[in-house]
């Protein structure tokens, strides 16, 4: 249970010990319980914040391979596909993740143009250039970011309570 | 012990509204402050971009991949400030409900 929910339930306790149970009183509660439990998006989660992270560095590193041949680093490629296929595994099974779940699956759609497309793009002309690469690396490790980002905005568990504390 | 609810929502009035200032404020100039950089971030882009192909370091097919990757991150870029807004949302629900729980907790004592 939510600190928030607890410490209304405290005070509903209360209120029912000192015998000021109204109509009003038991509106007013409910709507506090009901705000207390209606999150819009899921919280911090440290596992996919270190996944994002970890397999950012992963993803620009195979990048860094696209001057050479696909073929040469395809099992390489497929490895880091394979780590992002199980992020978004996760992050699609969290709930109130939508927004997480859809940044992942514009970035590793392979008829897009970030990682996904970028690793179609390669394997169709079989090595890109030198220019290309650092380029898509900037923009892709950027994209990256803005996953990581979100998550570590969310609220974490600890804050809650910390807020419910001080005040 | 009689409580009287209606002032409780008076008293409280004050308090949500210096808190909606404060939460969306921030939120406002953080807002800003992105779309901001973001600009930034693609002018700086297209320039170069458009320096490395005349040069030869980039060829078209390259030039228009990038701007469609741009595009993509532009998208990610959204996604995670609608993410950050839904952020906002719940730690100002978070801090009413505590402003609230501190009020009542002062007013109804064992």
């Amino acid at each position: 249970m939510l600190s928030a929910e607890q410490d209304i339930y405290a005070i509903y306790f209360l209120i029912i010990k000192q015998k000021i149970m109204t109509k009003t009183t038991m509106l007013f509660m409910g709507t506090l319980l009901i705000l207390a439990g209606c999150s819009t998006i899921s919280k911090f989660d440290q596992f996919a914040y270190s996944q994002t992270t970890a397999i950012k560095v992963d993803v620009l590193n195979v990048m860094g391979l696209a001057t050479d041949s696909f073929a040469l680093h395809a099992n390489a490629v497929l490895g880091v596909q394979t780590e992002i296929d199980k992020i978004y595994e996760y992050e699609k099974n969290r709930p109130k993740n939508t927004i997480s779940e859809k940044m992942w699956t514009v970035l590793k759609d392979s008829t897009g143009h970030l990682f996904g497309g970028f690793v179609a793009r390669w394997k169709k002309e079989g090595k890109l250039d030198d220019v290309f690469v650092k380029e898509s690396q900037s923009l892709i490790g950027s994209s990256f970011d803005q996953i990581s980002q979100l998550e570590s905005g969310k609220i974490k568990p600890q804050q809650v309570i910390t807020q419910q504390v001080t005040n | 012990m009689s409580t009287n609810f209606d002032q409780i929502y008076t008293d409280l009035k004050s308090g949500v509204i210096d808190l909606a200032k404060q939460y969306f404020q921030d939120y406002l100039t953080e807002a800003k402050a992105a779309g901001q950089s973001a600009l930034d971030g693609m002018k700086d882009n297209l320039q170069r971009w458009s320096q490395e192909v005349e040069n030869g370091a980039l060829t078209k097919e390259d030039l228009e991949f990038l701007l469609q990757e741009e595009g993509s991150l532009e998208e990610l870029t959204g996604l995670k400030q609608a993410g950050i807004t839904e952020i906002r949302i719940d730690e100002f629900r978070n801090a009413i409900i505590s402003v609230i729980t501190g009020t009542l907790t002062s007013l109804i004592k064992i």
